[in-house]
């Protein structure tokens, strides 16, 4: 039990900054920005507005 | 006559008479105000601002399109909800699912916030008998919450209800020692609102005041040393160490789910651009020197945040440092912002309140009562102005 809690914390924290790390790269979100929207980048949509999936 | 029982019976319906009581004088005001009696109005008059958001987003869970409506009606708004974390929502969206065909997305909202905040009122005073042992305290601090300034925020469709059940359920349960059930909590809380992972603080001075305490007799030891003791005795503790790990994780889902959708993790950050917020340290110096020097008389916002600050150095004088951080980290990132909504942040960060209960508890029953009344006029007061739409004290 103790050895399952202490491997369960390990897992948790290294999750997390395997999704921290992940965040910073927005390399990715310029391309699902675009599938969503016309031709804007993340950096000209600093809010994301109007999302429209491309037909 | 024993006016404050301190039976579990006594305490429920005096929860249940405040939360109600507090309820009908909202709708009673509003009929003042406008002289209009139908309670559909006052439900729609009442939910506004940050409801429509969460509207919108319990409207995509139950549409299954979480993201598809990230479009939000540009006449009304034109920026995405990424900022609004989902769990209260998630709450919401069953209910109304099933409720839709008799009721309102807002009194959906509001009757799940009536049962949220009568439990946070029940925990409450459950961590209050624990911490404090004082019943008086226990319903002096159900009333005030029910019936005191910006209590409509505990009422409409914001998830101040919500996050003060789960905030006060990860105090009791951290006093309890029960450190699994605060991870969980905790958890809960990191997903209701960013600021919740903050609650890693609390427990971190909650282990460090605990062995200082438990060591003081160890003077003679060197500092390096008391660490090192500190570090194993915190380590060998499993069930601390894996609560501990719990409570960002709601945050971090929330961080991976925006990564999958958008390829920004960090989408929640990057939206607040759309309400032209900058923060930084730059600005937290700049806002604390509009507030102390070039404003005069102060506002109603900068007056809270300084109030809150005196409320956080009284938990401090008070020993009661792991009360005082998640507050008083909460007003520095708030600072650095700007100072807009620190009084429903303060309201439902828990402990700002219990620090004022505290200090209204020592005093005799006459100054008790003069503040309480104040107090309830000044209510009435913030209360009026929101249904006003005076936006300058929120």
């Amino acid at each position: 039990m103790k050895t399952l809690n202490y491997v369960l914390s390990i897992i948790m924290v290294a999750v997390y900054l395997i999704i921290f790390v992940k965040a910073f790269d927005t390399s990715r979100a310029n391309d699902i920005y675009e599938a969503y929207y016309i031709d804007k980048t993340i950096e000209s949509i600093p809010y994301g507005v109007n999302l429209e999936r491309k037909k | 006559m024993k006016y404050f029982k301190d039976d579990r019976s006594s305490v429920i319906k005096f929860i249940i008479f405040c939360v109600i009581c507090s309820r009908v004088a909202m709708l009673l005001l509003y009929i003042a105000i406008f002289k209009n009696y139908s309670i559909t109005d006052f439900i729609n008059h009442v939910s506004q601002w940050d409801v429509k958001w969460y509207e919108n987003i319990v409207n995509a869970i139950v549409h299954n399109d979480y993201m598809g409506y990230s479009h939000v009606d540009g006449d009304i708004y034109e920026h995405a909800v990424w900022a609004f974390f989902p769990l209260y929502s998630i709450t919401i969206a069953p209910f109304y699912y099933f409720l839709s065909p008799f009721m309102s997305i807002y009194q959906v909202g509001m009757m799940l916030n009536v049962v949220y905040f009568s439990l946070a009122m029940y925990i409450g005073h459950k961590y209050i008998m624990l911490t404090r042992n004082d019943i008086k305290r226990s319903y002096i601090y159900i009333f005030l919450m029910s019936f005191g300034p910006w209590n409509m925020y505990f009422f409409v469709m914001y998830t101040e209800s919500l996050f003060l059940l789960l905030l006060t359920l990860c105090f009791y349960y951290l006093k309890k020692k029960n450190y699994i059930l605060m991870g969980v909590f905790g958890a809960l809380l990191s997903a209701t609102r960013n600021v919740g992972v903050l609650f890693v603080f609390v427990v971190l001075f909650d282990t460090i005041k605990n062995f200082i305490e438990k060591n003081q007799n160890k003077q003679d030891r060197s500092a390096f040393s008391l660490m090192g003791e500190y570090l194993k005795e915190v380590i060998d503790n499993y069930k601390l160490v894996l609560g501990t790990c719990m409570v960002p994780m709601g945050l971090f889902s929330y961080i991976a789910f925006l990564e999958h959708e958008l390829g920004d993790g960090l989408a929640f950050v990057h939206v607040q651009a759309g309400w032209s917020r900058v923060s930084g340290i730059k600005s937290f110096i700049i806002n604390i020197k509009e507030a102390a020097w070039n404003v005069f008389p102060p506002d109603i916002l900068v007056t809270a945040f300084f109030v809150a600050i005196v409320f956080v150095i009284v938990l401090i004088k008070d020993k009661r440092y792991e009360e005082a951080v998640f507050p008083g980290i909460i007003l520095i990132v708030a600072g650095m912002s700007s100072f807009m909504s620190i009084p429903r942040f303060m309201l439902g960060s828990f402990t700002v309140c219990l620090a004022f209960v505290d200090q209204l508890s020592k005093m005799s029953t006459l100054k008790k009562l003069v503040i309480g009344f104040f107090l309830i006029i000044f209510s009435i007061t913030i209360y009026r102005a929101y249904l006003l739409g005076n936006t300058v004290l929120f």
